[in-house]
């Protein structure tokens, strides 16, 4: 029953958060890999994860339109333009740097102006969707309350589950490859993992002891919508 | 041998802070900005007749951009004004100095809440904070301000520690002239005076903080009078309109968006983007060498400092992580940029806690440690590339550059001419209004008595006008000097008695002010 009510919880949260209007939108076949891949992951996790974690960067990729799948002729293309790996303004950038700062010394140089300071770009999105803002604007404050009570649920956990975090991490770093890209798109494929958080959190001690404060952040979340 | 040679160590620190602090302080930031002019307008108004540049004699706040400038950087400077002289170096050095003697107290403190090691640690992180140096080397009032509540909250440690009554004293009166130095201070000082003694409330009672209070109080009566008695009357106040519930972006919100809005604008505070990867805005969003206010590479440290807090700072945590909390609060209720000086106060116990992370990691991870230490260093040496090469040839615009180098050239001529024009606008398409009053006083073109006699609605100040210049409209008379934005190119009626003497570049070498002469 307790578990019943855990799960209604989180199907609360995501009710009225904005994800609710993404998962309706969204083509239901990523819908439909997702949960195959949760199945696949957790049933067996030991012997398909690098499956699992390979189908979903490709399709990651795809759904936030950076890399394009032609099934009849076989054919991938990945879309460099829309990434850091060539955004114009990035380029530019490195350009003009190696101009301005002619006058160090060439090894110098080479080791501050080379193409790879496009990581800083990237870092710095991977950055945004790891703030705190970034999720309380995704899954609103009853929900990122939620979170955070399970992931500190979870580190507790003396037999962790690093494969978890891997699936976490994996999607916010191939999402954060796309410069201007949409942050809902951007997290739709880590919905199983947020929700296992979410989960978590509601089997925290401290949730359980101030519940009536997170049905306020429910309300006010309602109000904000 | 850390705790024989702390000293030693500690003045190689502040030796090399002030290095990376004093280094072609007067190229970069390649011109002084906005607020940096008007402070050092004032100061040296000040000095010279007692009187701000509205006449006003000897004010509690200076008008400067109807934001009512909190007075001590502007009176403190007065000195540093006489020594250095009307150039960059005599309006930056307080904060250099701010800066450095913010390490100084931040290293103290640390040694007494974690030793030596720790002491030497937060001193060095400080030192190369990219959020630190940015601010130590323009005249910012909100860096006074910061240490002053830094050797405030170091005096309240004390107290708790030895319970000297002094050392109230001490502390409430750094806490009361912080007030005196910034706005922002305005609400947080009263918050920490709160909170803090609130959470030792069962190790000391309530009572036994009445002097701090009291003499911060004291402190801030002038203060507390000019707010409400000159600024509150100016209808056209900056801080009205700060307040968040008046910002543009929440037109049209119904009243649950509004009343959370400040605490979005709390938790934005917190950004990892902002914090660690753009939030200096030295460059335009999207370029890579954008830094944030700490480097990357101390993130990890900050996570570890977080959870370990109550092993290095023992019965003191709850204080600094308190004081970490506390930080953002006010610049939360105001509008406006979120990685704006006013949550500058942030910087300091943020790298506290850095510190405590990284001791922790000295001690028990050491190959992890000494990677992290390598990699701090290759982080600041990008930080470095960026900022002291790159950052002075971008940003012209941002600080009005152009104004002073225009006066450097007529300087020699002037006096062969009647009537100087300067254009207020600037920027490639005159997009930009600058302050060339400000720029022309500072650096010699008239005295400060004559700045104070200007005349307002003519915008002119002794042979000098002010004015954007229709080239169709405009009288050209002879010995005439017209400084000009680049946007606005000789043209039309009697173009050709005007005769181009210069072209005025910013760093990057694009134009930014055309210099006419007619004869």
């Amino acid at each position: 029953m307790t578990n019943k009510l855990d799960l209604l919880k989180v199907v609360l949260v995501i009710l009225i958060s904005p994800l609710l209007i993404k998962i309706l939108n969204i083509s239901c076949i990523y819908t439909v890999i997702t949960l195959l891949l949760s199945y696949l992951f957790f049933k067996f996790k030991n012997k398909t994860w690098w499956l699992v974690f390979l189908i979903l960067i490709v399709v990651n990729l795809q759904l936030n339109r950076l890399l394009y799948i032609d099934v009849n002729h076989f054919k991938l293309s990945f879309d460099l333009e829309q990434s850091f790996f060539k955004y114009p303004g990035v380029g530019e950038s490195i350009i003009r740097y190696r101009q301005e700062g002619l006058w160090l010394p060439y090894f110098l140089r080479n080791i501050f102006y080379s193409s790879y300071l496009i990581l800083f770009s990237w870092i710095s999105s991977i950055m945004k969707m790891l703030s705190l803002i970034f999720w309380i604007k995704t899954i609103g404050f009853s929900g990122i309350s939620l979170m955070v009570l399970g992931i500190v649920e979870y580190f507790k956990k003396t037999k962790k589950d690093y494969f978890v975090v891997g699936w976490f991490l994996l999607i916010i770093t191939t999402s954060s490859l796309r410069v201007l890209g949409d942050s809902l798109t951007a997290i739709y494929l880590a919905l199983p993992v947020i929700v296992y958080w979410l989960y978590l959190g509601c089997k925290n001690e401290i949730f359980k002891k101030y519940q009536i404060g997170w049905y306020i952040l429910i309300l006010l979340d309602v109000f904000l919508k | 041998m850390i705790k024989k040679y702390f000293w030693i160590f500690l003045t190689i620190i502040l030796v090399f802070a002030g290095f990376l602090r004093i280094i072609n302080l007067d190229r970069n930031p390649p011109n002084l900005g906005n607020d940096e002019i008007s402070i050092a307008y004032d100061s040296y108004s000040v000095r010279m007749t007692g009187r701000d540049e509205y006449g006003i004699w000897l004010p509690l706040s200076f008008i400067s951009h109807r934001d009512y400038k909190a007075p001590l950087y502007a009176y403190l400077n007065i000195p540093l004004n006489y020594i250095f002289g009307n150039n960059e170096y005599g309006v930056r050095m307080l904060s250099v100095v701010s800066s450095l003697v913010a390490i100084l107290i931040l290293a103290l403190l640390s040694r007494s809440l974690g030793g030596e090691k720790l002491a030497l640690i937060t001193a060095l992180l400080l030192t190369l904070n990219p959020k630190n140096i940015f601010v130590s080397r323009m005249s910012y009032e909100a860096n006074l301000a910061s240490t002053l509540v830094l050797l405030g909250v170091y005096f309240m440690f004390l107290f708790r520690e030895k319970r000297k009554n002094w050392y109230l004293l001490l502390s409430g009166i750094f806490m009361g002239f912080s007030i005196w130095a910034y706005h922002t201070q305005k609400g947080l000082v009263p918050l920490l005076l709160v909170v803090l003694p609130w959470l030792v409330r069962k190790e000391i009672k309530l009572r036994k903080w009445w002097i701090l209070w009291v003499t911060t109080l004291l402190i801030i009566i002038p203060i507390g009078w000019d707010f409400l008695n000159v600024q509150m009357k100016d209808p056209y106040n900056r801080a009205s309109s700060q307040i968040w519930y008046k910002s543009a972006s929440l037109e049209n919100k119904n009243f649950f968006e509004i009343a959370v809005d400040p605490i979005y604008r709390y938790f934005d505070h917190f950004s990892l983007d902002i914090l660690f990867t753009r939030g200096l805005e030295m460059f335009p969003k999207n370029e890579p060498l954008n830094f944030g206010w700490f480097l990357i590479s101390t993130l990890p440290i900050l996570v570890v400092g977080l959870f370990n807090l109550k092993k290095i700072f023992e019965k003191y945590y709850s204080w600094v992580l308190m004081w970490w909390l506390v930080c953002p609060v006010v610049p939360s209720l105001t509008s406006g940029e979120v990685a704006s000086v006013r949550n500058l106060a942030f910087v300091i116990p943020t790298i506290l806690i850095m510190s405590a992370g990284f001791l922790v990691l000295i001690e028990n991870k050491k190959i992890i440690s000494g990677f992290l230490a390598i990699l701090i260093l290759i982080n600041f040496g990008f930080f470095g590339v960026a900022y002291y090469v790159h950052f002075p040839k971008i940003s012209g615009d941002n600080f009005q550059y152009g104004y002073k180098q225009a006066w450097m050239f007529i300087k020699p001529i002037v006096s062969d001419y009647d009537k100087v024009v300067i254009e207020p606008r600037f920027g490639i398409n005159g997009q930009f209004v600058g302050l060339p009053r400000l720029y022309f006083g500072y650096f010699g073109a008239f005295d400060a008595k004559t700045m104070q006699q200007r005349d307002d609605k003519l915008s002119k100040i002794g042979k000098y006008w002010i004015k954007n210049v229709d080239w169709n409209e405009e009288k050209i008379e002879s010995k005439t000097l017209y400084v000009v934005s680049v946007s606005n190119p000789k043209a039309g009626n009697g173009f050709e008695k005007l005769e181009l003497l210069t072209t005025i570049n910013k760093p990057d070498n694009t134009p930014q002010f055309l210099i006419y002469k007619t004869n």
